[in-house]
């Protein structure tokens, strides 16, 4: 099946320990009509390797959605660049996009195609061949045990249902790095368990997995190392530990509390 | 993967989703297929029926004849006015000196009866010299359906008992009716019926198939733009390693589809109904060659390709579905406005007035139904709406690029248009 997917892709599976991703002094300011311009994201640097969890850590509107969005190239960063499995979001926007499978509340579903649908067009736009797509998509169906509802429309299927054809639409085309924008936001305990088990899934696998999130147990169990986010900046960054030992704090939320100043 | 299959892909998935939504259905084939021709249908129907119903419907009329040197040609025209089974009549003793002795002047005590529903004409007979001649006024309210009706039919009675008196004249003098009514006019219609069907079908189906093309692409072009913003799969399907322009280019072979499908079931739907009302409709010999159904289709083609690029590129620029309605109800209303505004028939297709978009296209359909096509207008028509629609499709794609348009934060028209003719929008 691997042989089927597009060369770029396969040749971006790279070995443990090399860098999934690299922000170097990403900005990102947008145009306001009342304040003249609102600096969501400045001077983010940082690099996450593959074989880890890289969590970004703030409250709402702290920059962690816009940041992630510029990695995913949606968003064309104002000041500074960053690499994503070896391409520049820059000058290889379409390279970026063929190595990554990003995930947020914002990407919906089509409502209107089933569940089989969505997948064999997502692999399509990636350049799967037919037979390998097809492949690869009873594949997904049975790992997220997405078969008894793999013919519904979207539009039919619970928020448990959508999250898992979501997760599956992300991979499609098996990539290298993971961009999850608070995965866990809105899911009941079970899927949300669900969700943290692909994550640690993909971990072991090798995949560079970076995740933003507020949820303070999620940083605990899945996060190797963290970058606490607030207010467009970066305040810190390390392992858990690290951070700990930076801060004299024990819990995340004092560690938080403790960077932001606040 | 190469930028033929990216866009296939885009605009296969595109009309599955449209098939599936029920509004598409609905306005994009339902309405074009069913509706109008039920509406024709509906219109003949009534419209028979309301004739049938005016049969049987009476006018009640006024009549003020004079009393005196004039009475007994007044008794006459009151007999004729009788043997109208469609007027009933009332002619009150003194009416006529009510009326002329009124201050203000007879037309205040007529429009009084009128509005009181006393009557719904008044007719002032006054005697003239030679006391056989009369003179009437007929007074009526123009703003009234009934009192209009009783005005025809009291022009009528006129014009009968005046050719009555003209006969008695004439047979009194033993000659014939002629012998007095000294001038004859004929009219003679020198079209044959068929032109005649095709000038009155120029008249509406250019309008109506202009609005269907439109509408056929309005619901797709938002749902396929700002629905995608609003609902986040836009986002979605950017985040694929396919370039902005093969998205815009999938989509908008999409909506250009249902426009072309809204518009072809139209007129399909349409022509049946012709064919099969043509007597109702008083539209006997009207056909249209191959030749001109070519061009006809041809034209809605390249409509579709317009309406579709503009619509989408709007559909863009929206940031929810609501404020796409609200540009793009405009668009809709301005492609129906010049279309009633070039109906006169005395408006042809000339160079000028073919590089107009809508309006060239409005008289390509119709100069095609009354088969008189010019080339040269038919060519520039052609060429400037390729171009426009081209221009407009440029615009939806250069839309897309812009990263305050693609996510649904853009800052109205006046920012898109600093960013359409300003810098930026690189693809990818």
């Amino acid at each position: 099946m691997t042989n089927a997917f597009p060369e770029s892709v396969q040749a971006a599976s790279p070995p443990l320990r090399r860098e999934g991703i690299e922000a170097i002094e990403l900005g990102k300011v947008f145009p306001d009509s009342r304040v003249g311009k609102i600096v969501a994201a400045e001077g983010i640097t940082f690099t996450c390797w593959h074989g880890e969890v890289f969590g970004l850590l703030g409250p709402n509107g702290a920059g962690k959605s816009t940041t992630l969005r510029m990695l995913a190239t949606v968003l064309d960063p104002t000041a500074g660049t960053a690499r994503v499995a070896g391409h520049d979001i820059r000058e290889e926007p379409l390279e970026v996009r063929r190595s990554i499978g990003y995930l947020s509340s914002t990407t919906g579903l089509y409502g209107r195609l089933t569940a089989r649908e969505t997948l064999e067009y997502f692999g399509s736009l990636h350049g799967i061949e037919k037979k390998a797509l097809r492949e690869r998509v009873d594949e997904l169906l049975r790992l997220f045990e997405i078969g008894s509802f793999a013919d519904l429309r979207c539009e039919k299927l619970s928020t448990g249902m959508r999250q898992k054809v979501s997760i599956a639409r992300a991979i499609v085309h098996d990539p290298p790095v993971l961009i999850l924008d608070e995965p866990t936001l809105g899911l009941d305990i079970l899927i949300a368990r669900t969700m943290v088990r692909f994550i640690e899934d993909c971990r072991s696998r090798g995949k560079c997995i970076i995740l933003s999130t507020h949820i303070l147990s999620e940083v605990d169990r899945l996060c190797d190392r963290l970058a606490i986010i607030h207010r467009g900046r970066l305040r810190g960054t390390g392992t858990l530990q690290d951070l700990r030992l930076r801060t004299g704090a024990q819990y995340v939320e004092d560690i938080f509390v403790n960077l932001v100043g606040e | 993967m190469k930028t033929a299959d990216e866009v296939l892909a885009v605009y296969g998935k595109e009309m599955r989703a449209l098939a599936r939504d029920r509004h598409t259905i609905l306005y994009s084939l339902c309405l074009p297929l069913f509706l109008y021709p039920a509406l024709v249908w509906g219109v003949i129907q009534v419209l028979t029926y309301l004739r049938a119903l005016d049969q049987t419907i009476e006018s009640r009329v006024i009549l003020a004849l004079p009393e005196d040197k004039g009475y007994q040609a007044g008794a006459t025209l009151r007999a004729s006015f009788e043997a109208d089974q469609g007027l009933r009549v009332s002619a009150p003793k003194y009416a006529g000196a009510f009326l002329r002795e009124d201050p203000v002047g007879p037309e205040r005590v007529a429009r009084e009866w009128i509005r009181e529903g006393q009557a719904q004409a008044v007719v002032l007979v006054e005697a003239s010299e030679p006391p056989a001649t009369l003179r009437a006024r007929v007074f009526h309210d123009g703003a009234s359906e009934a009192s209009r009706r009783a005005r025809e039919r009291v022009e009528k009675a006129f014009e009968k008992h005046r050719r009555e008196r003209l006969a008695g004249a004439a047979r009194s003098l033993g000659e014939a009716e002629a012998f007095l009514d000294t001038l004859h006019v004929e009219e003679e219609d020198v079209s044959t019926r068929q032109e005649l069907a095709k000038y009155m079908a120029s008249l509406i189906l250019p309008l109506l198939m202009i609005v269907m093309t439109a509408l056929g692409a309005l619901y797709p072009a938002l749902d396929s733009t700002v629905g995608e913003k609003e609902r986040g799969t836009l986002e979605t399907t950017l985040l694929s390693p396919i370039g902005r322009s093969s998205i815009v280019l999938g989509k908008y072979l999409a909506v250009v589809t249902f426009s072309f499908l809204s518009f072809f079931l139209n007129f399909l739907s349409m022509m049946l109904t012709l064919s099969h009302l043509k007597s109702q409709l008083k539209l006997e010999g009207f056909s249209i060659g191959i030749g001109s159904s070519l061009v006809i289709v041809a034209a809605a083609i390249v409509l579709a390709f317009f309406l579709g690029a503009i619509m989408m590129a709007l559909g863009f620029l929206a940031r929810t579905f609501k404020e796409g309605q609200s540009y793009v109800t405009p668009v809709y209303l301005f492609s129906v406005f010049p279309v009633i505004a070039t109906s006169s028939p005395d408006i042809v297709l000339t160079p000028l007035l073919s590089v107009i978009p809508v309006v060239n296209i409005s008289l390509l359909f119709r100069e095609a139904l009354q088969t008189r096509l010019d080339p040269v207008g038919v060519t520039l028509t052609f060429a400037t709406s390729t171009f426009y629609a081209l221009l407009a499709l440029a615009a939806a794609s250069r839309l897309l690029r812009q990263e305050a348009y693609r996510t649904g934060s853009g800052f109205g028209p006046r920012a898109a248009l600093a960013s359409l003719f300003g810098g930026g929008g690189k693809e990818p």
